[in-house]
Formats: structure tokens, C-alpha cells, sequence
């Protein structure tokens, strides 16, 4: 079920302004805990909605988290007659971004059912709810099964340069998980041969700035892709990344610098150590 | 001695989509083994390779069948390793190449295009139902159901028509509950569908897709799904041509 921009045939908390007031800025919270093969969620959904808690109370509503990855195809639903519930995933079922879409659904047929907090729109109307209808939609959280949180700094955990034996340009792929810099065969060999690791200072301020420029600059596009979500899960959690937050065009070359570590710097140094050295080798 | 389950580097993955699109190895698949580079090959753990999965499939009389003895033989492989693409591509580039050429026929044709390679041999634009081996693992997944004596009588009703299993259902297929449901409902109700599965399955995918759009369908119960399907089956009935499914969708 997708509810972005959609509306119900009855009103729904959380959807628009069907019903006043609207769910509070904190209304989901999602605390993981992880052991080798499951993760273990905490889901806490609140609401303040009288009638809806009295629903709930009495067993006409319950609330309920769909769970929904789509890499692994797993889209299953756990619910709880309480705002606070767990849900138990083994590491196996699942693979890239976990959505969690928090719900109160409907458990029992409710005839006319009515709300105080109906937007005026619904004056005077009632509405006969069916098991699976909805009541209050929470907004969406997600969870990233396959970012290695602890590598995130790293250029590599988003990044990648390898060979493609057809091409005679070079070319940057945006498409799959990471960022690709595709060589062709001269160049990588070229790469892989020395001037990588003894240059990657330079490599960096310049293929890689340029790859990694192209990428933010369609990051919106991509948004769904593993490099894209590094990107942002950085942006949301490095005190440093904060003001990228609502990413604007003319901010790209900045975040870039900031992503790959200042890499004008390190390349700035770099040659001057190159500089020096060879000054030293003609004076002797 | 039983050996470890073989798969491919993503990396490799990569260089023969590559390959394929920009045309170089298209005549590749149309031969009688597909040529690979054995360093680009890596072992899984915990997972073995089953002996004689290719003959059974070969020798398999239909889909349905050749789905059960790939699904028993990777049983134990996870959804995790099972929406890997490597994994998939590995085996339909090697171990059950031929099974897969046998599938696909138009492989051989001097003129096949490369996107219908993409589409059966990897992860293409249509995703992983469309890939040879994959939809049958995960066709026979979501269907399998352990309370019944034959837990595959419901995976062979879902294999009945082709659309009906790919591109229909495809998007339903991931809530089990609601599966099981209406494949119960065909079951108990064969001869209704067998007289035009195309169109009725149709009208049945797209009645339940409409659903979805108000409901939280995973939340419901597999009952919940047969008597949905109960309440709506005289219009079922009716359906028989497109004009026919237009009128029940109110389309027309």
C-alpha cells in the first residue's frame, strides 16, 4: 500500500488533515538491537486519538507494522494490541532497505464509525469500516540491512573503479550499488599497475571528485540505490554532513569535498611533496 | 563427498551483463556450454551443490516439476541468498545452462535480442521473476504449504499459466497469506479458470490489486482471501475477453 499523496474512500489519521490533530513530529520510533542472525525491533507508534484508542480497547482495532523488503521479497505484517511491540527478523529474510509502515487497522467490522477529530470536510457522515481498513497510517521508517554502518567512511563502502574490456572511453555508472567508475582496459591496467596506490591522492581529487559529483548531482534519481542511502544515512548521522540536509545542486562540489575528505587538500599536498622531491634530486 | 555450492563474484556478474548489452557475447548463450572464467568463481558456505539437479529438470515433463526439484534442492538456501543475483546467474551460466537454453529456445535464434538474455539469465529490467531460476524458486516459496499432505498442490495451480504466475501475480506473490488464499479458491474452483485462465486471472490480480489500494492486505487472513474471492466469483465467470474485464473493472 503506498500513502504518498493518496487518499482514503474515509478519513484516516495521519493521512493529510482527515483527522484533527495530526500525529505528533515523534509518533514512530524504531530502536534495533542486533544479534548474529536476527534483529529485534522495537516499534512505538502513539497516538492521542480518543475514539481511536477505545477501538483499539475494546478489540475493534489493533496496531500493526508491515514490514516490507522489497530486494528479498518479504512483506509481512506484525500486529499488537499495545503501541509498544516487537518485531523479530532473522537476518536471512532480508536484503537492502526494510520500509516499516506502522498502522492502526481495523480487526472487527465497525459500523458508522464517526470521529470528533473528522476533518469539517466529513460533517455528518459515518463510515462502515471492514477488518483491513485503516485508521490511523503512521508515516514510513526504514532500516538499511545491507549498509555496513561501521564502514561508512570509507570512499570504497559507496564507490568502486573496475574494467570494462568493451569500452574506450571512460565512464561512471550510477545505476547498481555503488558508484562505478568504469575504466577501460589501457587505463585500468594503468591503475591497477602502480599509479592507484601511488597516486590515489590525485586520483581522488579528480576521477573520483568528478564520479562522485556526477552521482550527487542525480542522487534524487538514484535515491533507491545502495550508494545513494550511504550517502544520505552519512548526511543524517555525521554532525558535519548536517547542513547538506535537503541537498541543494549548488551544494554538490562541497559535499563531495567533505565525503571523500577533502581530497584538493590531500592532492594540493601531494604534489608538493612530488615538487620537493624533485627539487631535491636536481640539486644533487 | 558432498561439495560446497559454487557462485560467481558480483564483479563477474557485472562484466557479462556488460558483455551482453554492449553485444559481444550474445552468440555465447547459444551454444552448447557458456565459456566462464573460473577465477571469478567463488564457494558458498553451508550450502551444497546437489548431485543430478540438471537430468531431473531436463527429464522434468513440466515447469511445475523442474520448480519442486530446484526448490528441494536449494531448499535450505535463505531468501537473502535467493534474491542474490550472482547466485541465480552462476547457475544459469553453468550447472543448469542447458535446462535454461531448453526453457528459452529463441536463445539459439541468430537474431535474439539481448534483452530477452538479460531478462532469463540475470537480474534484467523486469527483475527477478523474469530470471529462469529464480521465479521458480520463488514461485514454488511463496506457494509451497506445509499443512496439506502434497504441500505442492497449491504450487502446481500457480504454475498453471505463465502470465497468471509472472507478470499477474507477481507483485501478490509476497504476501503468502493472500496467495494461499486464492489459491485455494482456484483449487475448489478449477473449472472455472481452466476455461480461460488468461483473462480470469487477470481480472482476479487486478480486483485484488484494487483492494490493496484501501486495505493493508498482509494484515488480512488466507480466509479472508478465498471468500473475497467467493463474493466475486460470478463475475469471474463472466469474464472471458477484454471488453468482458473492462465491464467488471467498471473500465467500460
Amino acid at each position: 500500500m503506498r500513502l504518498n499523496n493518496v487518499s482514503f474512500p474515509y478519513p484516516v489519521l495521519g493521512v493529510k488533515d482527515d483527522v484533527l490533530p495530526l500525529l505528533g513530529s515523534d509518533c514512530v520510533k524504531i530502536n534495533l538491537e542486533t544479534t548474529p542472525d536476527t534483529y529485534k525491533f522495537r516499534i512505538a507508534l502513539s497516538q492521542n486519538n480518543e475514539v481511536i484508542s477505545q477501538l483499539i480497547k475494546d478489540g475493534y482495532a489493533e496496531y500493526s507494522c508491515e514490514v516490507d523488503c522489497q530486494k528479498a521479497f518479504l512483506r509481512q505484517s506484525f500486529s499488537s494490541s499495545i503501541s509498544v511491540f516487537d518485531v523479530l527478523l532473522p537476518r536471512r529474510l532480508v536484503n537492502g532497505r526494510v520500509n516499516f509502515n506502522g498502522f492502526v487497522t481495523v480487526k472487527k467490522a465497525i459500523k458508522q464509525y464517526t470521529n470528533p477529530g473528522f476533518n469539517e470536510d466529513y460533517d455528518g457522515y459515518s463510515f462502515d469500516l471492514e477488518p483491513g481498513d485503516i485508521l490511523a497510517a503512521f508515516p514510513q521508517a526504514h532500516f538499511d540491512a545491507d549498509i555496513k554502518f561501521d564502514k561508512l567512511q570509507a570512499a570504497g563502502s559507496f564507490m568502486v573503479i573496475r574494467e570494462d574490456v568493451t569500452l574506450s572511453q571512460t565512464r561512471f555508472d550510477i545505476a547498481g550499488d555503488k558508484i562505478e567508475i568504469v575504466f577501460p582496459t589501457s587505463l585500468y591496467n594503468m591503475y591497477k599497475g602502480g599509479v592507484g596506490d601511488a597516486y590515489m591522492d590525485i586520483i581522488h581529487s579528480s576521477v573520483v571528485f568528478n564520479a562522485l559529483c556526477y552521482a550527487l548531482y542525480n542522487i534524487e534519481e538514484n535515491s533507491e540505490t545502495l550508494w545513494a542511502r550511504c550517502v544520505n544515512t552519512r548526511i543524517e548521522t555525521e554532525p558535519n554532513l548536517a547542513c547538506f540536509k535537503d541537498l541543494d545542486k549548488l551544494q554538490v562540489p562541497e559535499l563531495a569535498q567533505a565525503l571523500l575528505g577533502d581530497p584538493y587538500r590531500r592532492m594540493m599536498e601531494k604534489l608538493l611533496n612530488l615538487h620537493n622531491s624533485q627539487t631535491l634530486e636536481e640539486e644533487d | 563427498m558432498a561439495t560446497l555450492q559454487r557462485t560467481f563474484k558480483s564483479s563477474y556478474v557485472t562484466r557479462l551483463k556488460d558483455e551482453l548489452r554492449a553485444g559481444v557475447s550474445i552468440s555465447k548463450y547459444g551454444e552448447d556450454a557458456f565459456e566462464i572464467d573460473d577465477a571469478q568463481i567463488r564457494q558458498l558456505a553451508n550450502i551444497y551443490h546437489p548431485e543430478g539437479l540438471l537430468d531431473t529438470m531436463m527429464e522434468s515433463e513440466s515447469e511445475f516439476k523442474a520448480a519442486v526439484a530446484l526448490y528441494e534442492a536449494y531448499k535450505d538456501v535463505s531468501p537473502l541468498l535467493a534474491s542474490n543475483e550472482s547466485f541465480w546467474a552462476y547457475l544459469t551460466h553453468t550447472e543448469l545452462f542447458p535446462y535454461c537454453q531448453k526453457r528459452w529456445p529463441k536463445v539459439r535464434d541468430s537474431n535474439v535480442a539481448s534483452n530477452y538474455i538479460m531478462d532469463h539469465w540475470f537480474f534484467g529490467g523486469q527483475g527477478m521473476m523474469r530470471n529462469t531460476l529464480a521465479s521458480l524458486w520463488w514461485s514454488v516459496y511463496f506457494s509451497v504449504d506445509d499443512t496439506r499432505e502434497n504441500p505442492y498442490e497449491l504450487t502446481e495451480i500457480l504454475f498453471a499459466n505463465y502470465s497468471f504466475r509472472v507478470i499477474w501475480f507477481a507483485v501478490f506473490l509476497r504476501i503468502k497469506n493472500g496467495l494461499l488464499g486464492v489459491l485455494d479458491f482456484i483449487k475448489d474452483n478449477l473449472p472455472v479458470f481452466e476455461k480461460n485462465w488468461e483473462m480470469r486471472g487477470r481480472y482476479l490480480a487486478q480486483y485484488i490489486n484494487r483492494l490493496g489500494a484501501t486495505r493493508q492486505l498482509s494484515y488480512l487472513s488466507r480466509e479472508f482471501f478465498y471468500q473475497e474471492c467467493e463474493k466475486i466469483k460470478s463475475n469471474i465467470e463472466s469474464v472471458n475477453t477484454e471488453a468482458d474485464l473492462k465491464r467488471v473493472l467498471g473500465q467500460g
